[in-house]
């Protein structure tokens, strides 16, 4: 593991999710909402990952454990987990910004489950969006699916 | 006009005019050429943008091709200025606030704003008819991305 990998790795706590997996378990937990991986969830969450602030010099291994660690409590602890490790791992400086990835994940394949609804106000919840961002961010990601 | 004037019908430009899918790659390509720089992470968000585009369903590598060569040749030849009014002509109102979305996105994808950026932002706003409230949601929503 390298110098940056090991400050970004939580220290590997199975428990504990650090800033970049909570961002990492946000956008999966969204994808996973409806039980099905659309290829423009896919290329959403790959861009998402790429492109964030918080992930810049993780390397590609680093990355491919921490999909597997949020994919892992997923499947062994539950979606409520999930989310619930990956707010604790967030600071309150991105909350607005993971949630309006998120809300932009549910739009990108052109339909909102009602599952995906539910996890959307898990998260909602989980990083304390007011109302009117919310709204806004719903307007906002409904335009573009409209294009 | 002169022999070859009018064998390649050179001298006199066709007019050019866009549907939905080159005005919405247009406005795009625009916001990205903005600062004269295109970076990995406006690359992404253009993919990502013309894969999940719903006016852009179906569209094969070929038209895709066509559409990027057309759009450049205007933008080369035309410039800036009378791309993005060809975009907006092409766009119907269903798809503005969308698209102005879409073109918020990419602004702010390398997290960096650069005053060019800004000026076509502003452009594509007044030719959209924009409102200022969506635009500042808009705005404020891919900020806000960019930040994490």
């Amino acid at each position: 593991m390298s110098f940056m990998d090991s400050i970004l790795s939580g220290g590997g706590r199975p428990d504990v999710f650090n800033r970049q997996e909570g961002y990492c378990g946000m956008l999966l937990a969204i994808i996973a909402a409806d039980g099905h991986f659309s290829q423009e969830e896919i290329i959403d969450f790959h861009s998402a990952i790429k492109k964030a602030t918080i992930l810049k010099g993780a390397s590609a291994d680093y990355i491919r454990k921490m999909i597997d660690k949020c994919l892992r409590t997923l499947d062994t602890k539950g979606m409520d987990e999930l989310i619930r490790l990956s707010a604790e791992g967030l600071t309150p400086d991105v909350y607005e910004g993971v949630f309006a990835t998120a809300c932009d994940m549910v739009f990108s394949d052109g339909s909102v489950d009602a599952k995906e609804i539910a996890v959307m106000d898990k998260i909602k919840a989980a990083l304390k969006i007011n109302d009117q961002f919310a709204r806004d961010c719903a307007e906002v990601f409904k335009a573009k699916s409209a294009v | 006009m002169g022999l070859f004037s009018n064998m390649f019908g050179g001298g006199q430009a066709k007019p050019v005019s866009f549907n939905r899918q080159e005005a919405f790659m247009g406005f795009l390509l625009a916001v990205i050429a903005a600062d004269g720089v295109i970076t990995n992470e406006e690359i992404l968000d253009f993919y990502s943008a013309t894969n999940k585009a719903q006016v852009l369903q179906g569209l094969g590598q070929n038209d895709f091709k066509r559409i990027i060569d057309k759009l450049m040749g205007v933008l080369k030849k035309q410039g800036l200025g009378e791309m993005l009014t060809l975009c907006s002509l092409g766009t119907t109102p269903d798809m503005k606030n969308g698209v102005f979305a879409y073109c918020c996105d990419l602004v702010f994808s390398d997290n960096n704003v650069d005053p060019n950026e800004a000026k076509v932002m502003d452009r594509i706003k007044q030719l959209l008819n924009i409102d200022d409230a969506f635009a500042e949601k808009a705005g404020r929503i891919a900020r806000a991305k960019a930040s994490v």
